[in-house]
């Protein structure tokens, strides 16, 4: 049934088990063995194993009888010529083929596809008088089939063939030469197989319980119900062969090549499947040696062009492992530029301002800005050796605005005799504080070292800090910068609270600063009567005024910024300027033509680029 | 004996605390039951997230800038707000290369701002990530505290600024810095001039109150949209008194 | 520990603004308490300035271990910083070298920051329409103009009255009106912030 060769003494096939003795073409059947091809070991004229079922010993009976003959024929002839079959022989034996003829419809066995063939190339080999033999099956018989009728018709009047005409077809030969042959591609052209087969119709013997042939097969026409007869041998008449298959048809002129190589020498397989083959791979485990394949070197034709493509490439890979260096700044770009010369354009006006000592801008006017002649007059109501408290509250950087007003106020309180106590809630207002009046006394021609003021420091806690103060100075400053203790001696062992001073003069740039000094120290203040004195910057003029212009009023005086301090000088009899307010004019009018250069640019890039998009 | 109360100031005072009080509280209830508030764009809270993202992925880092203001006055309000910002920063960078760099012009916010970073860190469990000098102070005095904020903003590989706290108009000196490292300035102060300055200097100034909306933009707590709504709330009472103050005065029933 | 210590500080950090808090509305009862409990802010506030320039110092000492441009200013701040405190620690804040440190150094240093600073305001007026193009921007410019030429007489124009008034009104009438709801904004977003802070909500102090 698996088509593999075993030897004429095996009663069971190596391979699949199979039962090998059987009659004819048809194994015994075994419930195992059930669908499986069983070989016909058996040489022709034996007896077939007794059936094991009913089934398979109606098939046995259901095999024509040309088969039988054909089956003992090969197995006696010795070396059946090969000859191609014909056309007509071609045609004729694919129609028997297919249209078997049929015993009886009630006990005709089933048909059979291909495994009587299968059989029959299994039996072409089995049945061979050596394993070596197989070297030369070309001469070897094998079953020369001549053709017979072919119309389904008649299939009763093919006479019977003798089996010692029956000969091995071409085309089994051919197959059995393959086999031998190591084969380079292709199949080599070699002799159509001879298809001649003999379809004889059955002998009428039926055995009991026949399988049913299927329809497809074929239906005997009314002489298959006659029990065939052997007749006598006629030709066949050759029949038109479809293109189709006149195509398929191998060529009559090719003659079957020589095997490419020699395998006489070849070693024959001993064992497995293709057991008594020669000059195939053996499928033996053993035969198969595993073992490392040889490695092959590869060397790639490269010309030079893609060689240098191949370092292009290596050369980008690696350079993203690297980083790149950011492009360095340009030093001087566009915007420098630009600074540059607004920084230019501000300052070389207020430089020569400055140098020449220009005057041509008029001062203020005292009356003009408000606060400045209130502040006056109420230091001037002041009375001899008052004590005044001084909260230095502003930052260095805006001592170049405020310097000037400060520095009037203190000549004002030093020609008044005043004893001024300084205190301040910034970190650098002590040191300011000092600087400052070293400067006033040094104007005023005061030496220093004078008892005209001393200076408590720094009041810690900000706003809260600003509320000890005001509630109890004592506490919160015990001792002077010194570290003495001034509140034991006059002027200030009087003072037991802020409203106790004749006056506070708070000094600030920040609007913030001075919010709180009259929110936290003004209400103690207004009770006691006691005037509160602003000297501001410019900035903080605005959030401040409305406290002076509030009824009542919160602050009874203030200067604001450097116009205020030209103001207030004015008042106590004038200072000099040195061009301060010439080089102030010259830097605001420098930038207000700055700003609307800038503006007036920009409003016209604007427009053109607005222009641009709509064009676009 | 002094009076308990004073009843013109202080009962006013008073009410007015534990009205914004109930009111945050009411709010804050309702946030919590599921209730959505919608607020409105602010391109410059927008951005925060932007930039932090960008900083991240561009391995740079963020600058917070607290200002000078102190913790004892009205000016803490606004440092503690960056406080906050300095939080969210921390959480939102946690993940990059460099941590966020603070700095400040005042010793207590320079200690809040350490202890921000390291309680932040705490929190994600990255406490191996802080640095104390990363909270820096750089001056005592306005123009000394910019300038030493200015070298961080130029050599620290800075992506983003955040300003926000008690800044005058220094923080020119700091934008132009922001401007000349190529890198975006969001800014916000409680100080008058310094919003006039934000306004012609900064990339994206924050006005007003805008900067005391941060914690609500930013996600820091339900707390701060509560606040928030209670702002918007006594805003129009406010609004509303002072109109009616002032027509009453107009029309000379109030002396 | 480390869940008791953030609740203690939240409990610590309550109490002590509610004491000061009610200190302001009920000074007879609460006022000692918040005296003293303000003293103790006070106080901390010094030491923690210290500690912040203790931070300065360290720095930029880390600085100077690190190869880069700004070593050599880190140097200079350092030795700066020493000799200053030794020689206000010798001479005292208002001695006569504190105040040639002060005078020579701080002062125009100062100055020259806050001129840089008008160079920077002019420059980035100059540039506001191009940065912000908006009718804001406009009117913005047109005060900022207004403001200047009505501050000062002109150098070679003199004095315009009109520009005067215009400035003294812009100054009183719209500029302290935004700048009055500016602030009320503000002290409304600081009362805000205080209460947060009472309630314990936002801590900025989490240990």
């Amino acid at each position: 049934m698996c088509r593999k060769p075993n030897t004429p003494v095996q009663e069971e096939c190596l391979y699949c088990q199979a039962p090998l003795k059987g009659a004819g073409f048809i194994a015994p059947a075994e419930p195992a063995a059930e669908g499986s091809q069983v070989p016909p070991s058996e040489e022709p004229g034996e007896e077939a194993p007794p059936a094991q079922s009913d089934l398979f010993s109606s098939l046995e009976d259901a095999v024509p009888d040309w088969l039988k003959e054909t089956e003992a024929s090969f197995l006696e002839s010795p070396a059946p010529e090969a000859e191609g079959p014909t056309s007509e022989q071609l045609s004729d034996q694919i129609d028997a083929l297919i249209n078997q003829p049929l015993t009886s419809s009630e006990g005709q066995g089933p048909a059979i596809d291909d495994d009587w063939l299968a059989s029959l190339l299994a039996e072409a080999g089995l049945n061979e008088p050596s394993i070596e033999d197989l070297g030369t099956a070309q001469d070897q018989g094998g079953i020369e089939l001549e053709p017979t009728g072919t119309s389904q018709d008649e299939p009763g009047e093919e006479p019977p063939i003798a089996p010692e005409q029956v000969q091995k077809p071409d085309w089994v030969s051919h197959l059995e030469a393959g086999s031998t042959i190591k084969l380079e591609g292709g199949m080599p052209p070699g002799e159509p197989p001879d298809r001649g087969l003999q379809v004889s119709e059955t002998t009428g013997q039926e055995g009991p319980g026949e399988v049913e042939i299927p329809d497809w097969v074929g239906k005997p026409g009314p002489e298959a119900d006659t029990p065939s007869a052997p007749e006598t041998e006629k030709p066949l008449a050759p029949a038109d062969l479809p293109g189709w298959l006149e195509a398929l048809k191998p060529s009559e002129d090719l003659s079957p090549s020589e095997p490419v190589e020699d395998l006489t020498t070849a070693e024959v397989v001993k064992a497995g499947p293709l057991m008594g083959l020669r000059g195939v791979l053996s499928a033996h485990p053993s035969a198969i040696r595993a073992r490392k394949p040889p490695t092959y070197s590869i060397k790639l034709r490269v010309t030079d062009e893609q060689h240098a493509r191949v370092e292009m490439m290596e050369e980008l890979l690696a350079n993203e492992q690297k980083p790149k260096p950011l492009p360095s700044k340009p030093i001087i770009s566009s915007r420098n530029i630009t600074r540059l010369v607004v920084a230019l354009v501000l300052i070389l006006p207020v430089i020569w301002a400055i140098f020449t000592g220009s005057q041509r801008v008029p001062l203020p006017q005292p009356n003009i800005i408000p606060g400045v002649v209130n502040c006056t007059q109420s230091v001037q109501r002041l009375p001899v050796g008052a004590s005044v408290l001084l909260a230095f509250d502003y930052e260095a950087g805006f001592s170049g605005e405020m310097n000037l007003a400060v520095s009037t106020a203190i000549s004002q309180l030093l020609m008044k005799n005043a004893f001024m106590t300084l205190v301040t809630t910034t970190s650098s207002g002590a040191a300011l504080a000092e600087s400052l009046m070293n400067a006033s006394l040094s104007t005023a021609g005061i030496p220093e070292g004078t008892s005209a003021y001393t200076n408590l420091g720094y009041i810690p806690g900000g706003t809260l800090g600003l509320l000890g103060l005001a509630t109890s100075p004592r506490a919160v400053l015990p001792y002077s910068l010194d570290g003495d203790n001034v509140w034991a001696a006059a002027p200030l062992n009087t003072i037991s609270g802020v409203a106790d001073f004749s006056a506070v003069l708070l000094i600030t740039h920040d609007p913030d600063i001075a919010r709180s000094w009259i929110e936290q120290v003004g209400p103690l203040l207004q009770e006691a009567g006691t005037p509160l004195l602003l000297i501001t910057s410019a900035q903080a003029e605005p959030l401040v005024r409305p406290y002076y212009e509030a009824v009542p009023a919160q602050v009874q005086g203030m200067v604001p910024g450097l116009a205020g301090g030209l103001a207030y000088g004015q008042t106590t009899g004038g200072s000099p300027q040195n061009g301060t307010w010439d080089a102030f004019s010259a830097g605001v009018t420098a930038s207000v033509l700055v700003i609307l250069a800038g503006a007036i640019t920009g409003v016209v890039v604007k427009m053109i680029k607005a222009k641009n998009k709509k064009e676009s | 004996m002094e009076p308990v109360l004073n009843l013109n100031n202080d009962i006013l005072g008073l009410v007015f605390i534990l009205l914004c009080l109930g009111l945050t509280l009411f709010f804050t209830y309702l946030s919590r039951r599921g209730s959505a508030i919608h607020i409105r764009d602010i391109p410059a809270f927008r951005h925060f997230h932007r930039e932090v993202d960008l900083a991240v992925e561009a391995g740079k880092r963020l600058h917070v800038s607290l200002g000078r203001g102190s913790i004892n006055d009205l000016q803490g309000g606004a440092a503690l707000i960056g406080l906050t910002i300095l939080d969210r920063c921390a959480r939102e960078a946690s993940n990059s290369d460099r941590p966020p760099v603070t700095t400040s012009g005042n010793g207590v916010i320079t200690i809040l701002s350490q202890d921000t970073l390291q309680s932040t860190y705490r929190s994600l469990a990255a406490e191996e990530r802080y640095d104390p000098t990363n909270a820096r102070l750089t001056g005592l005095a306005p123009m000394a505290y910019a300038a030493g904020a200015m070298p961080a903003i130029h050599d620290e590989h800075i992506n983003a600024n955040f300003l926000a706290g008690h800044i005058g108009t220094e923080v020119a000196l700091l934008s132009e810095a922001s401007e000349r490292s190529r890198s975006l300035s969001v800014a916000g102060t409680d100080d008058l001039t310094g919003q006039a300055v934000l306004y012609a200097t900064c990339d994206e100034p924050l006005l007003g109150e805008e900067l005391y909306a941060a914690g609500a933009y930013l996600g820091a707590n339900p707390a701060h949209i509560a606040s928030l709504r209670m702002q918007d709330i006594l805003r129009w009472a406010l609004v509303a008194v002072i109109v009616l103050g002032a027509v009453l005065k107009l029309l000379g029933i109030v002396p | 520990m480390k869940k008791i210590l953030p609740v203690a500080n939240a409990i610590v950090a309550v109490v002590s603004g509610l004491l000061v808090l009610l200190g302001y509305f009920f000074p007879g009862v609460f006022g000692g308490l918040q005296s003293m409990l303000i003293g103790w802010a006070i106080i901390l506030a010094a030491f923690a300035l210290l500690l912040g320039i203790f931070n300065l110092g360290m720095v930029h000492w880390k600085k100077i271990g690190k190869d880069g441009s700004g070593s050599i200013y880190s140097i200079v701040l350092l030795i700066s910083l020493a000799v200053t405190i030794v020689l206000a620690g010798l001479n005292g804040p208002t001695g006569t070298l504190s105040l040639w440190i002060f005078n020579t150094f701080q002062v125009p240093v100062e100055i020259s920051l806050l001129a840089i600073l008008a160079v920077v305001l002019v420059y980035a007026a100059a540039r506001l329409v191009l940065r912000r193009p908006s009718w804001y921007t406009i009117l913005f410019l047109v005060t900022v103009v207004v403001v200047l030429l009505g501050s000062v007489p002109l150098f070679f124009l003199g004095e315009v009255a009109v520009l005067t008034s215009v400035r003294g009104w812009l100054a009183q009438v719209p500029a302290v009106a935004g700048a009055r709801g500016l602030l009320l904004g503000v002290a409304l977003g600081t009362v805000a912030t205080g209460l947060r802070i009472l309630m314990g909500v936002d801590r900025a102090y989490d240990g």
